[in-house]
């Protein structure tokens, strides 16, 4: 799957410039230094239309002077981005509960990668989204992770075309088999095709497996 | 200019710039000519070789453009023995905006677009059935026979929105009523796109007479039902003319 690859990429240059920045400060890695890894975000979203916005998350291990820290950025203006600012710490009334989150779960129970969503994302001006996470380890600590805001409107311009090539109807569906994006009106992107485990012969002729550990099928009609 | 074929002219306004999207220039300056007249409708285009070549482009970038054409209504490719792309002809510039709006929306907005409108109008039809006077019933089913009579986009869009926002009204809801111009504004005209499947008007006429009546007879559950499943099929109807919009 292209488009997702496309975005573990990028997401990739993310941890790596994270963990490298964390393993030269030798156990010494302080809030303060995010700062100089900047950079490597905005390239990203310069060179990624589809990333609404993307930083990294981190875990308790991962900075000497916060239990937790969400160092993210969205599109501003045309040109600029803006730091998004959450409550994360655990004991505030309006945390925001990362731990809690699907994308950073799985990274805490060793899944090698992770997409959640379909999903309006409330935090984050509200738009309809996919959110992508990739861990960073520095040996066996889990430091966090690297993590995107795909737009939806814009995963579909890349996943629909070759989808459009099909003479029969299909559906991109997440683990849940929710509708990521699909060719035919009749089942829209957010639909829930509940019963598409057991309709294979009858209104789907096949499910393909196309996202492996991501838990993404592709329903083709019959 | 007179001495130019319309070809020509549109070769002389495409100064290629890096950077831009090539194919995008060339339909846009072939819908210009189009759209000015400078071609005959019924006219054919040289083959797309020797119309690259006076262009200036590649065959690849001007089956691109073509195919934006194609998606417009204003040129046309015929298959077999007299095959070949032909010109359509102006379309009324409105209708090549219509196009290229419910191009440009993607699946995403146009499902949550229909999720909207159906809260708004099922809501509407309910409350309208609690509380709309008699006028209003009848102006109902008399929107639903405009809807039948009419011949042009423009009388369709206009017939078909005006029912929505007369039962916003018959609710007596102002923010119904405000919630409902935004969306007949916003999309109202898109449904009335002529597809190789388009909305029938007939049709769509007759489930609003059964909304109507829903509304007139005092069942809200009935009126709201009918209303959302009118709505889903519209907003499965645009989505599928925006697919077809978008054929590759």
């Amino acid at each position: 799957m292209e488009a997702a690859d496309t975005v573990f990429r990028s997401l990739g240059n993310l941890r790596d410039a994270f963990v490298a920045e964390w393993i030269t400060a030798a156990g010494g890695f302080a809030s303060a230094h995010i700062a100089s890894l900047q950079p490597y975000v905005f390239r990203e979203l310069d060179r990624h239309r589809a990333l609404e916005s993307a930083g990294w998350v981190l875990s308790a291990d991962a900075l000497t002077d916060r239990r937790r820290h969400l160092e993210w950025w969205q599109r501003g203006t045309a040109t600029t981005y803006q730091p998004l600012i959450l409550e994360v710490e655990p004991d505030a009334i309006d945390c925001y509960d990362y731990y809690a989150m699907d994308w950073f779960d799985a990274a805490v129970r060793g899944a090698p990668r992770c997409v959640s969503g379909p999903l309006i994302d409330l935090p984050c001006a509200d738009v309809y989204i996919m959110t992508f996470a990739l861990p960073m380890h520095a040996g066996a600590t889990l430091l966090g992770v690297a993590a995107a805001d795909v737009g939806l409107a814009r995963f579909e311009s890349q996943v629909l075309p070759p989808l459009r090539l099909l003479d029969r109807p299909a559906a991109l569906l997440n683990r849940e088999h929710r509708v990521i994006t699909s060719n035919d009106p009749t089942w829209a992107t957010g639909d829930r095709l509940r019963d598409v485990s057991v309709v294979t012969g009858g209104t789907w002729g096949e499910v393909v497996d196309v996202g492996a550990d991501l838990g993404w099928t592709l329903a083709i009609g019959s | 200019m007179s001495s130019l074929t319309p070809v020509e002219a549109v070769a002389l306004l495409i100064s290629p710039q890096p950077g831009s999207a090539l194919a995008d220039l060339v339909s846009q300056q072939l819908t210009d000519a189009i759209q000015l007249g400078l071609f005959d409708p019924g006219e054919q285009l040289p083959n797309e070789s020797a119309l690259a070549g006076q262009l200036g482009v590649s065959t690849v970038t001007l089956r691109d453009a073509l195919a934006t054409l194609r998606s417009q209504g204003l040129v046309e490719t015929r298959r077999g023995r007299h095959g070949g792309t032909f010109i359509c002809g102006p379309v009324s510039a409105s209708l090549v905006r219509l196009r290229r709006r419910l191009r440009h929306i993607s699946v995403v907005e146009l499902r949550d677009l229909g999720d909207e409108w159906g809260a708004v109008g099922g809501a509407a039809a309910s409350l309208a059935a609690h509380r709309a006077s008699n006028d209003q019933i009848g102006r109902l089913h008399h929107l639903a026979d405009a809807l039948c009579t009419s011949r042009t986009i423009g009388e369709r869009s206009r017939a078909h929105s005006r029912f929505s926002i007369e039962m916003a009204l018959a609710a007596q809801s102002e923010r119904l009523t405000r919630a409902q111009l935004r969306l007949e504004s916003e999309a109202g005209d898109l449904l009335w796109i002529p597809t190789s499947d388009p909305l029938d008007p007939d049709c769509v006429a007759g489930d609003l007479h059964l909304i109507a009546e829903a509304v007139g007879d005092n069942d809200p559950g009935r009126a709201r039902a009918l209303t959302e499943r009118r709505i889903q099929r519209d907003t499965r109807w645009l989505i599928a003319a925006h697919l077809e919009l978008s054929d590759p």
